[in-house]
């Protein structure tokens, strides 16, 4: 891929942004110093993880975004929760992803439809470099104690 | 000194107590601490408020989708809106 087409793409990412959740007093706010706590994204049984995630709370999530099919899944059924159609979903980010790039740094279909389908919808995405992460960049999303930070990180909204 | 309350991070599942100090304070393990975490964190729970509407709704479009798995579901490719 192109290092200066990746370095362009990457400047138009926003430098902050707000997940909101139905519960608008949850929205978190990401970028700057902030540092979020949230739910854990990736379990299995995801179609049931998701209506967990929003009957059983009212904060924001993240989803598994392999495959285009299992993130717009999540993103429609935030839109039910939100009780607007998923078209509106643009400009109401509410779902996040990650997407982990394997060993040996290489983006395949179905991380890059993921990633796709997020950003379709104004959805925010992270890509990762995983092997900078022990395998386990998603749960670093989440880690307190920065122990392995990636080296290259981003949100598209 | 001064800052030190707000600009850092405070676990609140591992014990950053010297070994001495912890065996004193009962020697509890990872696994006691983060029971009784999850304890308090189900007794203190009180589910958000969902329209039974809604709930129907999830549930309606989550049977759909099982009912499509294996056949190119969940798809690979976007959908452009």
């Amino acid at each position: 891929m192109d290092r200066g087409l990746v370095m362009e793409t990457v400047a138009k990412v926003p430098g902050t942004f707000s997940s909101t959740p139905r519960n608008e007093e949850r929205a978190i706010y990401c970028g700057d110093n902030a540092i979020n706590f949230g739910l854990v994204s990736g379990p299995p049984n995801v179609l049931d993880t998701l209506y967990s995630n929003l009957t059983h709370s009212d904060k924001p999530f993240a989803a598994t975004g392999i495959g285009a099919g299992r993130a717009l899944n999540a993103i429609a059924i935030c839109a039910i929760s939100l009780g607007m159609p998923i078209e509106e979903m643009i400009q109401k980010t509410s779902v996040m992803t990650n997407i982990n790039i394997n060993s040996p740094h290489k983006l395949d279909d179905s991380m890059a439809y993921g990633a796709m389908q997020m950003v379709l919808l104004d959805q925010a995405v992270s890509v990762r470099n995983d092997t900078c992460n022990d395998g386990l960049s998603t749960g670093t999303t989440g880690r307190s104690d920065n122990r392995s930070w990636p080296w290259w990180s981003f949100f598209w909204v | 000194m001064e800052r030190f309350k707000d600009a850092f991070y405070q676990p609140f599942l591992s014990d950053w107590q010297n070994h001495e100090n912890w065996a004193l304070s009962g020697a509890e393990d990872t696994t006691q601490r983060a029971t009784k975490i999850w304890q308090k964190a189900l007794t203190e729970y009180e589910a958000p408020d969902v329209d039974q509407a809604i709930k129907e709704e999830l549930q309606d479009y989550i049977a759909r989708c099982k009912l499509n798995l294996g056949h190119n579901v969940p798809a690979l490719e976007p959908v452009y809106f």
